[in-house]
């Protein structure tokens, strides 16, 4: 039995990111929300400056990498299948006052996808630490199976998110906006790059005017069942010649926690989150990108193994066209 | 061993891969929540293509933490308030010391790491294919580790060099514990009757008790004796000499701390005469004439030994150009007049003569009490056979003096072993400060008498045991020739000198660090030097630790030092 069942999988010689020049947040932040921005104060916005009880002493955050080992495709009779050998991991970082810094134990998947609704049979093992699941996607465009890599890895944050919540007496912070699918309660989405803000220009000119540690007044983002509130806060003075939104997130948390809970969490995060931010030499992605979700992510790229030498096992068995440990 | 089961204790840790693993040496990565320090001998147990189980053996010797996943040295601080999260790797370098079965593949990362003790701790030094073992120490995790008798009795080695900064080092006093153990230990055999050590007691009076228990030892000590199969105790059959003190007539040991049970020395006019032994008063030969010098003293000694050997053998004194003489000074008195020109042939410049002369006076100054001629001297010299162990005092004569003792000595014993021309009885000779008498540059009377010991001490049953602060000051020969290389606490610069090229690259940052009681012992069989400890002496060190004999009379010294 050939490990690919029927498919006659080749490796894509193209660079595997190549193509993949879309951004995560792009796609998920939705436009043409509804936005009600008088829901702390009524009338003309201006700067919070958090009340000093509102501080917290346990935080989590959640984040997750993901990464195409291998461009696969199946040329035959003209038709093309798109697919990818995806590799991504999940994981958390508690922070409580006084304590050490610590991860959660991630959770690594890896998926063969295969698009235009294709699959293989079942799962490959390349070796004993290294095998990868079938998985399928519709779309049939070439960057199709890496969305799905994406997707598949957004679907482990949100469990990994609820996992945690469960388990967690604290805030938990997760990498990006919240989704339908995210856990209510004291779990707040993190968005990094403020690509839309939903507000309009006059509320829009209280963000350059906010100093570290003080957040925007909280806004309602969504309607129905999906609604939450939202505030900007500031990390960070902007960097000579930056923009003066720069070094500044949105937050989020769902609705139904209440207007007052909502407001302590904006208050707890404008005072805990400017210490969390790096400087700019650290990271280029400083200061939103946080000390606790650079060293994660640095910790769960390390879980997904060294790619070079993913790629070469991956290859190695194509090439070799054997039979490989299926089932 | 290779079906022996390693009794190996708990699992420590694993083979690291982000090193290299070699045969020689390896990396472990510690397991969260244990420990493994420097010292510790583990295993690792790796599985070849063929099935066959190797097992490396090795001491830790380098032990180190990181954090991972940290890019910045200010990342500590983060990771301190809480911030940023890393991991912490425990990692610790092993020199491998034995591999068994001698099959040189590396370990693989991932090999499960043990700590071994007891008999797997002796088998990783192999101290099991030792037939003959003497005690020398305990791991600070207090395994006993033995050397192997063969090595210093002469049958495959011989000498001990002991190396290390006055004070600190502890020198003479593990010189001293080696002589117990062999001594004290069943490991000579039928040789302990008749072994003897000769012991240069060249600063203090530490060495004057041996005989005497240590009141100080403590229950600790005694542990470690057993532990390494010894019953502490004084020393048993023990010697004391000290020199006859000067500007009396009366012999009495020119000693401070004791004089009970300690014997006073002397030499004869005769035995000077006799034994040719007035080289040993003349020093180095600074000033370009040593050959001439050589020359004069040898002619003047053919004289004493024509003198020495009219007229009655058991009279101290001789009779030269019809003068009878009972004190060096008179011989000098002697020499000083024509007496000397008669002696040496016309060839010899008189500013040699007067330079012989000039050095005699010199000697005769600080030596010349040690040579009587008066009858209170007969049958006053050092007769080291008597005991096991005899300790001969110097520390109170002047250096010339003390080439001269030694010198006398040690020239003696040679001639005598060679004459019986066997290897035993065994003798071992402890002598302090080898820079001194065996300099590396420059002449000294005994360095040609230390080197014989040193090349052929072997095969005459004669065992050096040197002691030296800087083994880079001491003759190459005589430190090269030693099978057991020990070091106590160095000076840095020192440490690096390629006279310690035994030790590890770890050892020699580790031998600026030892404290008292601790060496860093390298012998022949084992592939790397071992940190050892020795117990505190079961014999007294000074009058204060002196314990009363039990049912005896009060030591009337027992309080002096306190």
């Amino acid at each position: 039995m050939r490990p690919f069942g029927d498919f006659d999988l080749r490796v894509d010689a193209w660079d595997v990111e190549y193509g993949a020049g879309m951004n995560v947040e792009e796609i998920e932040q939705a436009t043409g929300l509804d936005v009600k921005t008088d829901v702390e104060v009524s009338g003309r916005w201006h700067p919070i400056t958090p009340s000093p009880t509102a501080r917290a002493r346990r935080f989590a955050f959640v984040d997750g990498v993901r990464r195409v080992d291998v461009r696969v495709h199946d040329v035959r009779a003209g038709k093309v299948v798109y697919g990818a050998f995806g590799s991504l991991a999940v994981g958390g970082v508690v922070l409580e006052d006084g304590e050490p810094a610590r991860f959660e134990e991630p959770v690594v998947e890896r998926l063969l996808v295969l698009g235009s609704g294709q699959r293989v049979p079942a799962t490959v093992t390349i070796t004993d630490a290294l095998a990868y699941e079938p998985h399928s996607t519709d779309n049939s465009e070439a960057d199709g199976p890496l969305t799905a890599v994406q997707h598949a890895m957004l679907r482990a944050e949100a469990s990994y998110v609820k996992w945690l919540a469960e388990r967690f007496d604290g805030i938990v912070i997760e990498d990006g906006p919240l989704t339908y699918d995210s856990p209510r309660g004291q779990v707040l989405g993190y968005v990094k790059r403020l690509l839309r803000f939903h507000v309009g220009p006059d509320e829009q000119a209280v963000i350059p005017r906010l100093a570290v540690g003080q957040r925007s007044p909280l806004f309602v983002l969504g309607s129905n069942a999906f609604a939450r509130y939202s505030w900007f806060l500031r990390l960070a003075d902007p960097a000579p010649g930056g923009s003066p939104f720069s070094a500044c997130v949105r937050m989020e948390v769902d609705d139904s926690i209440g207007l007052e809970p909502a407001r302590h969490l904006a208050d707890a995060t404008a005072l805990a989150l400017p210490a969390l931010a790096p400087g700019r030499h650290r990271d280029p992605r400083a200061p939103q990108n946080l000390y606790p979700i650079g060293a994660l992510e640095g910790h769960l790229r390390r879980r997904l193994g060294d790619q070079r030498l993913v790629r070469r096992h991956i290859e190695g068995l194509i090439a070799r066209g054997v039979d490989r440990g299926t089932s | 061993m290779s079906e022996a089961v390693i009794r190996a204790t708990e699992e420590i840790g694993v083979v690291l891969g982000t090193e290299d693993a070699t045969p020689l040496e390896l990396w472990v990565g510690v397991e969260p929540g244990k420990d493994l320090q420097l010292d510790d001998l583990v295993v690792v147990e790796t599985t070849v293509s063929d099935g066959q189980v190797v097992r490396f053996f090795g001491l830790v010797d380098v032990v180190r933490k990181r954090y991972e996943g940290a890019q910045f040295d200010s990342d500590a601080f983060r990771a301190r308030e809480g911030t940023l999260p890393v991991d912490v790797s425990y990692a610790a370098h092993v020199q491998v010391t034995r591999i068994d079965p001698e099959v040189f593949v590396p370990p693989s990362p991932g090999d499960v790491v043990r700590v071994v003790r007891g008999e797997d701790f002796q088998r990783a030094l192999y101290i099991d294919k030792m037939e003959k073992r003497v005690p020398i120490g305990l791991t600070r995790t207090g395994e006993a580790v033995f050397a192997n008798l063969e090595f210093l009795d002469g049958s495959r080695g011989a000498h001990a060099s002991i190396s290390g900064v006055s004070g600190v080092a502890t020198k003479t006093s593990y010189a001293t514990f080696l002589l117990y153990s062999m001594f004290h230990s069943e490991v000579l055999g039928a040789d302990a009757i008749n072994a003897k050590a000769l012991i240069f007691n060249v600063k203090g009076e530490d060495l004057l008790w041996l005989d005497r228990p240590n009141r100080k030892l403590d229950a600790t000590a005694v542990a470690q004796y057993r532990t390494l199969g010894l019953e502490p105790s004084p020393f048993r059959s023990v010697g004391l000499f000290a020199p006859a003190r000067k500007g009396s007539d009366v012999l009495v040991p020119d000693t401070g701390s004791r004089q009970d049970g300690v014997l006073p020395y002397v030499w004869t006019l005769r035995e000077l005469g006799r034994d040719r032994l007035l080289r040993f008063m003349f020093g180095s030969g600074e000033d370009g004439r040593a050959a001439q010098l050589q020359l004069v003293v040898h002619r003047v000694e053919r004289a004493l030994e024509e003198a020495a050997a009219l007229g009655d053998p058991s009279d101290p004194a001789i009779e030269l150009g019809g003068r009878r003489m009972e004190r060096f000074d008179e011989l000098v008195d002697y020499l000083e007049g024509p007496a000397l020109d008669t002696m040496v042939p016309g060839a010899v410049a008189s500013g040699t003569l007067d330079a012989f002369r000039r050095r005699l006076i010199a000697a005769a100054q600080h030596v010349g009490h040690l040579v009587r001629g008066a009858p209170s001297a007969r049958d006053r010299g050092i007769r080291w056979a008597d005991r096991q162990v005899t300790v001969v005092d110097i520390h109170t004569l002047h250096a010339s003096a003390q080439t001269f003792v030694v010198g006398v000595l040690l020239k003696r014993m040679m001639e005598e072993k060679e004459a019986k021309g066997t290897s035993r009885p065994l003798v071992f000779v402890v002598l302090d400060e080898l820079n001194k008498y065996a300099p590396r540059e420059g002449w000294s009377p005994i360095r040609d008498v230390l080197l014989d010991i040193a090349e052929r001490g072997r095969s005459l049953g004669v065992s050096l045991f040197g002691a030296q602060q800087t083994a880079s000051e001491v003759e190459r020969r005589i430190v090269g020739n030693a099978a057991l290389k020990v070091v106590g606490r160095l000076d840095a610069a020192e440490s690096e000198r390629a006279e310690y090229g035994f030790l590890t690259r770890v050892a020699r940052v580790r031998s600026t660090l030892l404290q008292p009681g601790t060496m860093i012992v390298a012998q022949p069989e084992i592939p790397t030097p071992v940190l050892l400890r020795f117990p505190f002496p079961a014999w007294a060190t000074r009058a204060s630790e002196v314990a009363e004999p039990e049912g005896g009379e009060p030591d009337p010294f027992a309080r002096m030092g306190d």
